[in-house]
């Protein structure tokens, strides 16, 4: 009898240990059970699957991502007052690389560093770009986490480039080959040969509307022409002769080549312009890429061509790399950041990212770029790739007083294509504000 | 003879100018609201073909992505919410307010309902800042209740001017006699005065709802995105390369249709509102 | 919530004496109706006022959202006095208030003449007109936005169809953005104008009109000599209610223009925002709300008074 109670007893205490450990067991699969994040995402292509992503997750993990959009500069005003005020409205947020220097000074967002080296091999790190790095990293900390990467590259009309007619007519005017242009002047005989507005027909387009589209369109044109904002020892130079030749060219595009509206174009109005075929050539991130081949909302399918941004003589080529990271608000419970930095892990891992591309993501990965599937789909990835490789993620100045800079230019830049002020007024005046934040 | 031609003639031009005049007036007004509801049954691919397309396969394909894609639903009730709230709040508020107004004299009555009325030249972006700093202090900011506090600043004025005028125009003799019943003055209010005065709660209760449903830029600043208005919502179809127009168009017309209709069902009382008090 | 709970007293049971002794006191003669007025003055002063006077003590301090605050005096005011963006804005300001409004009171004016009669066709119009006026301003600002493009825009097509001169686009130069937005602010409220005139019209007296025939006056002159007088007070609440909300605007400029191009468009409020709201300085924000908020104090107490005299004797 004894024996019969020892034994009920043994198995009722390990079916009870047993049944625990399988409760934990569980638990431990779904470790967040009942969280819910809430994430600000920009308004870009591949925000909408995002939003899939961020219900899917509570599959795997238990926890939801509420995913929501806004654009550019909501997206900014709404994470900074969320940030500065400490009210926790998003567990995590995208954040452009260009505010990098901002959150970090600031501590806004979690420094990710250590959980990078703890998760290391999980991660599997190395299969990440270096440059996708800049896209958080400051001063030995990284404070988001490499989400989607863009390249900057040259768009043209890849069935107006390979005409012939188009061809002999180019080379009885220029007397060189029509090709993708590699320096500024030929960008600029090209743009001047293909604008018939008579035709409907554009050359080249850039974005003109006050604020961050004509700030960030213009700088691409600086690095181009080898312009600083500031240089290595922190002097502003945005005054410099560089500078200067960017912006006039920068003139000259709205002048003579852009379709008329381009003076208060935003980034979506360019890729309209182009989409609708309005437009020849432009400097575009490569997010848009995919866009130009979906009938739903493009009239070039198939005729567009990638290559590298032209740059002027002398100027050692570099390809401007920018795009997001994802951050976790510094303020939130550890509870709520693990889950965060879970779905981060998650998202960005090989099989999500490949999964996100077939739906307008972005990549970070080597894996992704070379991924035989996609690329067939997507010829283009392996320019993308070339790209990365030389890209410099820092031609935008990733400083914290990055967004006053912005706006400073953002006003500028657009007097001077608007001819309220010339490009020689309106970069001393961008100077001396510029200035006038780090007192020199 | 003559005088009599040109005269008919004269009338016939006159007339005919006025109708010209008329069918301008009517196309300027009408025509933006056309073109919303068209491009939100446009297919996203005829936005950009020049000339404008005004005949076109209709397609609901955009109130259908919005619908799966957007959380309409949770800004539609945010904004529904906020509406009734400060609705119910204003009326609380603004019309005993009214009431008291229209019925005593006393010493700085004239300065108090001065600083009343002053909300109304208030500019929105002047009192948004130190009140969101004031709803963080309280617990308050990203909270439906936030909106709802600071819209009532604006509409509980309205509502106690507006119900001020409409008080004054019941004469004083049928409280009296209410009084003589043996009724006390808050009785007489409450059981003969307020409903008699069911058009200025009618007209009280559309303006405060439509003004808290076209609010944006106290949504903008105080809402979280479980809070968040459908004007708020309305930004995220701002997708910065892809042009959203027929979405946001579609989004529009959700955001429009309940105010216009409830409005022109009780033309009368919207008309009164709009008008102010100002007007008797 | 004293007023509730003063309507729900009424009903107490005869035997609270203590209660009732009080309730005599709100129940007889017209103290009763203080009560009436406190919520509504507590809830100003606390919601607005407050607001109002922290807005004041802030703008003293240099003091950016989440940054701890520094007292430094008037130096926000004499930053104030140099800043050329606000100084500039101030003046947009003004020009916007002054066009629109008066644009809107001449159409107004107008158009409400035109319908002054009673017809079926009259009522529709009236009816139809006011849909202009519930439209939500951002809504409008973005479908106007869309019809300005100056690419693929409705208006901007038709305008180069019939050969209207319009630059790079109506939204985009700098010579004709200020003026587009304010027609869209003409479209949304001059049917406002139109209801207060109508209104005011209806209400005028016959009299005048009989004399005014029996001496031989010609139409013109019915409206020059008669009407206009007539319609003066009615003419100036409708000038000064819509000079109010003007100086509010912001919605849709947001959703046109965001204040381009240059700052062509850029209102105060659309720079207080600027600086509060984006560059989180509410310091240097609050200064420059001070300016507004006379401003607009100004025409509110000319509005209030003008809205006395009107109620108790009338403005001639």
């Amino acid at each position: 009898m004894y024996l019969w109670r020892k034994l009920v007893i043994v198995v009722t205490i390990s079916t009870l240990v047993l049944g625990g450990f399988a409760v934990l067991g569980m638990s431990q699969e779904k470790p967040y059970k009942g969280i819910v994040l809430h994430m600000a995402c920009m308004a870009d292509q591949y925000a909408n699957y995002l939003k899939v992503l961020g219900q899917k997750f509570e599959q795997v993990t238990g926890a939801k991502v509420n995913v929501d959009i806004l654009g550019y500069t909501e997206l900014y005003q709404k994470i900074t007052q969320d940030y500065a005020t400490h009210t926790k409205q998003y567990d995590l947020a995208t954040t452009d690389i260009v505010w990098t220097g901002q959150f970090a000074k600031k501590g806004w967002t979690v420094d990710l560093k250590p959980l990078i080296l703890r998760d290391y091999e999980q991660i599997g790190v190395p299969d990440i770009l270096p440059v996708m790095w800049s896209e958080g990293s400051w001063n030995g900390k990284q404070i988001a986490f490499p989400l989607a990467g863009y390249a900057n590259s040259l768009i043209y009309r890849k069935d107006l480039f390979n005409n012939l007619q188009e061809k002999a007519a180019f080379k009885a005017k220029y007397g060189y080959e029509l090709r993708p242009p590699r320096t500024m002047k030929e960008l600029a005989d090209i743009a001047t040969f293909f604008t018939r507005p008579k035709q409907g027909l554009y050359g080249l387009v850039a974005n003109g509307a006050r604020g961050p589209a004509v700030a960030q369109d213009w700088m691409e044109y600086m690095r181009a022409f080898g312009g600083q904002i500031i240089d290595s020892n922190g002097k502003v130079v945005v005054d410099s002769p560089q500078c200067l030749a960017a912006l006039k060219f920068f003139v000259e595009i709205f002048d003579k080549w852009a379709p008329p509206g381009a003076i208060g174009y935003w980034w979506d109005d360019r890729e309209t312009a182009y989409r609708t075929g309005r437009a020849v050539m432009e400097f575009s991130w490569s997010i848009a890429r995919a866009g130009y081949e979906n009938p739903s909302i493009s009239r070039v399918v198939g005729k567009t061509g990638m290559a590298m941004t032209p740059s002027a003589p002398s100027v050692e080529p570099q390809f401007g790399f920018g795009g997001w990271g994802i951050a976790i608000n510094a303020d939130i419970s550890p509870k709520r950041q693990a889950a965060a930095w879970a779905f981060i892990k998650w998202v960005t891992s090989p099989a999500i990212q490949r999964e996100w591309m077939l739906h307008d993501g972005a990549p970070t990965r080597l894996s992704t770029l070379l991924d035989p599937e996609l690329n067939a789909k997507m010829p283009w990835l392996h320019t993308m790739l070339k790209l990365f490789i030389d890209g410099n993620g820092n031609y935008r100045p990733r400083v914290p007083e990055y967004s006053r800079i912005q706006d400073i230019l953002g006003l500028r830049i657009n007097q001077a294509i608007t001819h309220e002020l010339t490009p020689e007024e309106a970069l001393s005046k961008a100077a001396a504000e510029i200035k006038a934040i780090y007192g020199q | 003879m003559i005088t009599t031609t040109s005269s008919r003639l004269r009338g016939a031009l006159l007339h005919g100018a006025r109708g010209l005049m008329l069918t301008g007036i009517i196309v300027f007004v009408l025509f933006p609201i056309f073109w919303m509801v068209t491009t939100a049954f446009k297919q996203r691919i005829d936005m950009f073909i020049l000339p404008p397309q005004w005949i076109f396969k209709p397609t609901i394909a955009n109130f259908k992505f919005i619908l799966s894609t957007m959380s309409v639903g949770r800004w539609v009730l945010n904004s529904g919410l906020i509406s009734l709230g400060t609705m119910a709040l204003s009326l609380l508020l603004g019309v005993p307010a009214g009431y008291a107004f229209s019925r005593i004299h006393f010493r700085g009555k004239r300065i108090l309902l001065t600083f009343i009325l002053l909300t109304r030249a208030l500019p929105p972006v002047v009192i948004v800042l130190p009140f969101r700093v004031i709803m963080q202090w309280l617990g308050l900011f990203g909270t439906r209740t936030a909106v709802i506090l600071i819209d009532t600043v604006y509409d509980a004025a309205f509502t106690a001017w507006l119900m001020s005028g409409m008080f004054e125009s019941i004469p004083v003799d049928i409280e009296d006699a209410a009084l003589v019943d043996g009724c006390s003055p808050i009785q007489a209010f409450w059981r003969i005065i307020l409903p008699l005065s069911k058009p200025g709660l009618v007209t009280a209760s559309l303006f405060t709802f439509i003004l808290s449903w076209n609010d944006f830029l106290f949504a903008l600043t105080l809402t979280s995105p479980e809070t968040a208005t459908l004007p708020i919502g309305m930004l995220s179809t701002y997708g910065i390369l892809n042009q959203g127009w027929t979405y946001m168009m579609a989004l529009g017309c959700l955001a429009i249709v309940p105010v216009v209709f409830i409005s022109l069902l009780l033309q009368r009382y919207y008309v009164s509102g709009l008008t102010f008090g100002g007007i008797k | 919530m004293s007023a509730l709970a003063c309507t729900v007293c009424i009903d107490l049971p005869k035997g609270w004496t203590v209660i009732s002794s009080v309730r005599d006191y709100f129940n007889t003669g017209k103290h009763s109706l203080y009560l009436f007025i406190i919520p509504i003055v507590l809830y100003l002063i606390f919601f607005f006022l407050y607001p109002v006077i922290y807005e004041i003590y802030i703008s003293f301090f240099d003091y950016s959202l989440g940054s701890p605050k520094t007292f430094i005096g008037l130096q926000n005011y004499v930053l104030m006095a140099h800043d050329v963006q606000f100084l500039h804005s101030l003046v947009t300001t003004v020009i916007f208030v002054v066009s629109a409004v008066g644009t809107e009171l001449l159409f107004g004016l107008g158009i409400a003449l035109l319908l002054n009669y009673e017809s079926r066709l009259m009522n529709v119009i009236r009816t139809v007109i006011l849909i202009p006026t519930v439209f939500t301003p951002l809504v409008a600002g973005l479908v106007w936005k869309a019809l300005y493009n100056p690419d693929l825009g409705v208006i901007s097509y038709y305008l180069r169809v019939l050969g209207i001169p319009i630059g790079r686009g109506l939204t985009v130069e700098r010579s004709t953005a200020l003026f587009s937005v304010i027609l869209v602010d003409v479209w949304e409220w001059t049917p406002l104008i139109v209801i207060i005139i109508l209104a005011g019209l209806k209400s005028l007296p016959r009299e005048p009109y009989e004399a005014g025939v029996i001496d031989g006056a010609s139409a013109r002159q019915l409206f020059r000599y008669v009407t206009l007088p007539l319609l003066r007070p009615t003419i100036i609440v409708a000038l000064l209610i819509r000079s109010m909300d003007a100086l509010k605007i912001f919605d849709i400029i947001w959703a046109i223009t965001g204040g381009g191009p240059g700052t062509s468009t850029t209102v105060a409020n659309l720079r207080i925002f600027q600086v509060g709201v984006q560059q989180l300085r509410i310091g240097y924000a609050s200064a420059l709300s001070n300016v507004l908020l006379v401003m607009s104090v100004l025409v509110g107490v000319f509005f209030i008074h003008i809205l006395y005299s009107k109620k108790y004797g009338g403005v001639r």
